[in-house]
């Protein structure tokens, strides 16, 4: 499956990238995605996030399903 | 079919666009009170870094949502005649103004109320960053320091 994933604030700096497709039959939940995403980019560990799916706000064990936007969100400062 | 309201601009708010928001609603004669909140930049000093200006940026999909939400709430919990939002993406200068609610009720005292739950939602709520630049050409994400 393939999913798109989406970087804000300072995660754009601990990742380098704001978007990315990523090809994966293995990661089929947000919590392994997540540990892998962090073994690729361990400056991750580092930063508070919370991961929306499809915009929505998730926990660790929602699936994931092919074509999914998965965003990662570091805490909000609108305003 | 339901109105598409559109929060996120591109840059400051302006007070040409403020004032004509206000402009436009002399005809809408059941209201008596008008309460208006206004964000600024202001020139922090952190470390002996003097901000420059900020840069927005959100999930703009998932943040049309979100105020569409916070939106609908606010009209259930009070009795507002009319309500606008706009906040600013991208860069916004010191002084300049990036959050702009401007809630219209019949009574003065539901409108208090009503700007302070929507401006707390908003900052509770709406994915939104902002960078903060510095004179000294360095940044920081706010909310995320230390990081």
């Amino acid at each position: 499956m393939k999913l798109n994933l989406l970087f804000f604030g300072s995660l754009v700096d601990a990742t380098g990238i704001q978007k990315r497709e990523l090809s994966t039959d293995s990661l089929i939940d947000v919590s392994l995605l997540n540990e892998y995403l962090q073994s690729v980019f361990p400056l991750l560990k580092k930063h508070k996030y919370k991961i929306a799916v499809n915009q929505k706000m998730v926990e660790n064990e929602q699936e994931l399903q092919d074509g999914d936007e998965v965003a990662f969100l570091p805490p909000f400062a609108g305003g | 079919m339901k109105k598409k309201h559109t929060v996120l601009i591109e840059g400051p708010i302006t007070p040409a666009f403020i004032a004509d928001s206000i402009a436009k609603h002399s005809s809408k004669t059941d209201i008596g009170a008008h309460a208006i909140f206004l964000g600024q930049i202001r020139k922090d000093i952190k470390d002996n870094r003097v901000v420059k200006n900020i840069e927005y940026t959100a999930h703009n999909v998932m943040a049309e949502q979100v105020f569409e939400t916070i939106r609908e709430s606010a009209f259930e919990k009070y009795e507002i005649v009319c309500m606008h939002i706009y906040h600013s993406l991208g860069c916004v200068k010191v002084g300049e103004n990036s959050l702009f609610v401007f809630i219209s009720c019949k009574h003065r005292t539901q409108s208090f109320h009503a700007l302070e739950y929507l401006v707390e939602e908003i900052k509770a709520k709406a994915p939104i960053w902002k960078k903060e630049n510095y004179e000294d050409k360095t940044y920081t994400w706010v909310g995320s320091e230390g990081n």
